[in-house]
C-alpha cells in the first residue's frame, strides 16, 4: 500500500475525556514541539528549506511559518474560551497565508523562535488550568463546537504532524 | 495641571490619511519597538515588575505580556484583511486577559521574544504590501470597519504607548 505523504503519522482523531494523564501527555508533547521542529530543519540549505514537503505541497520553509501562523491562532481561541462563554472564533484561510509576503522573507530563525517562546507562555497556561476548565467551549463556524481537551489534543497532534513532514522529506532525499 | 498617567505620549488620533514617508516611518517605530521594550525593562527587580505603571493600572510584567497578545491580535488581522474581503475579527477582553496565569505572574522573557519575533514578521509583510494593499479592511466587532492603514497608525501609537507608561514609570520612581 502507498503511504499517505500528507499524513505521515496520521490523521488526527479525537479523543473525548480527556484523563489528567492524558492531558499531561498532551502537554509535554506541545512543549516539546519547538525543539523538534528545530532539530527537524538544522543545517538545512536555502535549497532544501524551498523543497516542498510533498509534490504540490508545502514548502519545508512554509511549514516553519505556518506553525506560529496557526499556533497563534490557537492561543487566541484557547485564551477566547477561558475569559468568556462559548465564544464564536474567527478561522483563517492557511493556504493563502502561506503566500503572504512575511513568509517568503523572513528567515526561518524567526519563526522557530517566535514557535519556542509562545509555546512557553502556551504550556504556563496550560498547566495553570483547573480540570473543569478543560470542558470550556468555543464554536468554530464550520467545525462546531470544540472544548479545551479537543483543541489540547489537536494541537499536540498538529506539531507532530508538521516536524514529521519534515523529517520523513530529510529520509527519503537522504539529507543528513 | 496635572499629567494623566494613562497616556504618557497622548491618546490615539485618527489624523488625516498618511503619505507615504509617514507610513514608512511608522513601520520603522513598528521594527524598533521591541528592542525599545526590552530596554525599558532592562534591569528590572521582579518587585519592580510587579509595580503598577499607574494606581489601579496594569503592571509592568501585565504591560509586557500585553504587548506580546495584542500584537498577536492584530498580525492575524492583518493576514486576514489581506487574504479575505473585509472579514470580521474578533475582539478580545484584554484586561480579563492580563489576569490569565500566564500573562499575570509568568516571567517576561518569553514575551518579550514573542513580540519582537512578531515585529520582524509583520515588519517584513508591511514592507512587501503593493500601495492598494494599504486600503483593504476587516471589521472589528466594537470599532467598525478598520483599513490597515488605519491598523498601522493604531499600532505604531500603542507600541509608544505603552513603552512609555513604562519608561514614565522608571523615572518617577527614579529606577535606574
Amino acid at each position: 500500500m502507498e503511504r499517505d505523504l500528507r499524513y505521515p503519522i496520521g490523521k488526527f482523531e479525537r479523543a473525548p475525556n480527556l484523563t489528567q494523564e492524558q492531558r499531561g501527555d498532551f502537554i509535554g508533547q506541545i512543549a516539546e514541539t519547538p525543539r523538534h521542529l528545530a532539530a527537524a530543519v538544522s543545517d538545512l540549505s536555502p535549497e532544501q528549506l524551498d523543497t516542498p514537503y510533498r509534490p504540490g505541497g508545502w514548502t519545508v520553509r512554509e511549514v516553519v511559518h505556518h506553525l506560529p501562523d496557526s499556533h497563534m491562532n490557537a492561543f487566541i481561541r484557547f485564551k477566547l474560551a477561558l475569559t468568556e462563554e462559548e465564544p464564536t472564533i474567527k478561522p483563517y484561510d492557511e493556504a493563502l497565508w502561506a503566500k503572504l509576503g512575511d513568509v517568503k522573507e523572513t528567515p526561518t530563525q524567526v519563526s522557530l523562535a517566535l514557535l519556542e517562546n509562545l509555546h512557553t507562555r502556551w504550556v504556563v497556561l496550560l498547566r495553570s488550568l483547573a480540570p473543569d476548565d478543560w470542558g470550556r467551549r468555543f464554536r468554530h463556524p464550520e467545525i462546531g463546537t470544540m472544548t479545551l481537551d479537543d483543541l489540547l489534543a489537536l494541537y499536540a497532534w498538529h506539531g507532530r504532524h508538521h516536524v514529521a513532514h519534515i523529517t520523513t522529506l530529510r529520509e527519503r532525499n537522504g539529507w543528513r | 495641571m496635572e499629567k494623566d498617567l494613562r497616556y504618557p505620549i497622548g491618546k490615539f488620533e485618527r489624523g488625516a490619511t498618511p503619505t507615504e514617508t509617514q507610513r514608512s516611518e511608522w513601520v520603522a517605530v513598528m521594527a524598533e519597538a521591541p528592542a525599545r521594550l526590552t530596554a525599558a525593562v532592562a534591569r528590572l527587580t521582579p518587585e519592580m515588575l510587579d509595580t503598577p505603571h499607574r494606581p489601579g493600572g496594569w503592571t509592568v510584567r501585565q504591560t509586557v505580556h500585553h504587548m506580546a497578545d495584542s500584537h498577536m491580535h492584530s498580525f492575524v488581522r492583518c493576514k486576514l484583511a489581506l487574504s479575505e474581503d473585509e472579514p470580521l475579527v474578533t475582539a478580545f477582553k484584554g484586561a480579563i486577559w492580563a489576569e490569565l496565569p500566564d500573562a499575570k505572574s509568568a516571567p517576561i522573557g518569553p514575551s518579550l521574544a514573542i513580540f519582537d519575533g512578531l515585529q520582524q514578521r509583520w515588519v517584513v509583510m508591511l514592507r512587501s504590501l503593493a500601495a492598494g494593499d494599504w486600503e483593504r479592511k476587516f471589521r472589528h466587532p466594537e470599532m467598525g470597519p478598520m483599513t490597515l492603514e488605519n491598523l498601522l497608525a493604531l499600532y505604531q501609537w500603542h507600541c509608544r504607548h505603552h513603552v512609555a507608561q513604562i519608561t514614565s514609570l522608571r523615572e518617577r520612581n527614579n529606577w535606574k
